[in-house]
């Protein structure tokens, strides 16, 4: 509940922040709307010669692009602002104000700030999947919305998760800015349905770095495409790689050295 | 001049050499053109696309990537940050342009990258036998050209927006548009070949071509000799109005600057 009341705090803080610079807003949105039209034009340009993408037709492909938006948005709102602030704090050493506040360290070091146009991509990405369901002509069952439920959760975790670990490394490396853009390299690759990929490839976007757990089967399984264990294997990925990150983290605190004598 | 150019060189092949991991992992960055490779190779399997087979496609995309590691620009960001921190008034009272600071730190960097390519491409070549280049002299001195003016064009067409920063602040929005249109256009997406016909056409035109696939094409061997020159011409104007973009919006952009810097 403190946590709960703590978050609407600094979220709102956030807003206040991100209302001075009403034009950025503006030309970010336009970018977000910019980059998703290219999305579409990229996989538009496959079905010009192919019919489907690893057995997936075309709504079906936008709706991975559609879970592919809308993470963007999740990271870029809740993870991305965070991790550049904690990378900034243990270089010039005020972190230590984080350890030394009375609530817990990985709570107010991964949630501090938010950055809310960015939820701009969240709504852009909802709409292209309810757009899909539409081409589609499908009314996905109580069970199916269900599993997409779940998947989705899961897929949030695990990106939390993914962030957390790569904020961790700072702890050792310091200067790590580019290591989020690497993710984002990989992450790239969850545009398309994992199905297309093929062998080393797929389990590397599977198992390595999970963009699979993240846009892929979100999708499938709203489109009926998956069953229970899959759902369930999701699930507990997402939980135990959730355990790990956190663990990670605690292990990380150990090394900080703050920056001073 | 090429005295100073040692001087430069020699001073940020040091400073570069610090930052070796840093380099590497930004080369990883650069994984897209091989995200596309997967995408195209599975959707190729069952038979040629547009006149690609998989492997003119792992050919293609191999040496695209090359292509886009060798011609790799940041020049933006740089000037973005010292025109909001200060420090680009301090290179502007040294005796020399700073545009070729920028330039000696991009060949440090070219070398840097080089030294990676080289093993990875002997690499790709033993996975890989079956691909094929038209390998001839000219077409591997037309290559080299073609890469050198890809790189010029990349990195003077983002100074210029870099320059847009002495007055608007969303140079590098501007400059994000520019870059999402040119992975489009210039070949990195798909290969030209695999557009609609109007497209293409208008890709010809268009200085994104050239900043990426034209290279690529020329070893390609799919290029007749009459594309091969309109191609070249194409580059050679774009490369002409690079220059003159810049040195037209550098005259103006100092005089702004100092006009608002006293």
């Amino acid at each position: 509940m403190r946590y709960l009341r703590l978050l609407s705090v600094f979220y709102k803080y956030s807003l206040l922040k991100e209302l001075e610079y009403r034009v950025n807003f503006i030309s970010n949105i336009f970018m977000s709307v910019f980059w998703v039209g290219w999305g579409i034009l990229g996989v538009s340009i496959f079905f010009l010669h192919r019919d489907s993408m690893g057995d997936w037709s075309f709504p079906e492909v936008l709706m991975v692009v559609g879970l592919f938006t809308l993470f963007t948005g999740v990271m870029e709102a809740f993870l991305r602002p965070n991790v550049g602030a904690v990378i900034e704090q243990i270089r010039d050493g005020t972190f230590d104000f984080v350890l030394t506040k009375p609530i817990n360290a990985q709570f107010i070091a991964s949630l501090r700030t938010i950055v809310f146009w960015r939820l701009a991509d969240v709504l852009i990405g909802l709409s292209i999947i309810v757009y899909a369901l539409g081409q589609l002509h499908a009314a996905p069952s109580i069970g199916q919305i269900a599993f997409f439920v779940v998947m989705l959760a899961s897929g949030a975790v695990i990106v939390y998760s993914i962030w957390l670990m790569m904020v961790s490394l700072a702890f050792w490396f310091v200067k790590i800015d580019n290591i989020a853009e690497l993710f984002y390299a990989f992450y790239e690759a969850g545009r398309y349905p994992v199905t297309i990929y093929r062998g080393a490839v797929r389990a590397l976007l599977t198992f390595v770095v999970p963009v699979a757990f993240v846009t892929t089967f979100p999708a499938s399984a709203l489109l009926g495409k998956i069953d229970v264990t899959t759902t369930l294997t999701g699930f507990a990925f997402a939980i135990g790689l959730f355990i790990a990150s956190n663990r990670f983290w605690n292990f990380a605190l150990t090394h900080y050295a703050s920056a001073s004598s | 001049m090429l005295i100073k150019y040692a001087v430069l060189l020699r001073r940020s092949f040091s400073a570069m050499l610090e930052y070796r991991a840093m380099i590497f992992i930004w080369m990883l960055t650069n994984v897209m053109p091989l995200v596309m490779l997967a995408v195209w190779f599975s959707l190729s399997e069952g038979g040629p696309i547009a006149g690609y087979s998989q492997n003119d496609f792992v050919a293609y995309y191999l040496l695209i990537t090359f292509v886009r590691q060798m011609t790799n620009v940041w020049v933006i960001w740089e000037i973005d940050y010292e025109i909001r921190h200060g420090d680009f008034s301090i290179k502007l009272l040294h005796p020399l342009n700073p545009i070729h600071e920028y330039i000696a730190s991009h060949i440090t960097d070219k070398f840097l990258r080089l030294a990676v390519m080289i093993p990875l491409g002997i690499f790709a070549w033993i996975i890989f036998p079956t691909i094929h280049y038209d390998l001839t002299f000219t077409t591997v001195t037309l290559f080299l050209i073609a890469l050198v003016a890809s790189w010029l064009i990349r990195f003077l067409s983002q100074y210029c927006f870099g320059l847009l920063a002495f007055w608007i602040s969303a140079s590098t929005t501007l400059n994000e548009i520019w870059f999402a249109t040119s992975l489009m256009l210039g070949g990195i997406v798909a290969p030209l070949d695999l557009f609609p016909a109007n497209i293409q056409l208008i890709a010809k035109y268009l200085p994104f071509r050239y900043m990426f696939a034209f290279p690529v094409e020329i070893v390609s061997g799919r290029l007749a000799q009459t594309e091969l020159i309109n191609g070249l011409a194409a580059m050679l104007g774009w490369l002409i109005v690079s220059v003159v973009v810049y040195r037209w919006l550098w005259r103006r952009g100092l005089k702004h600057f100092s006009a608002f810097g006293a």
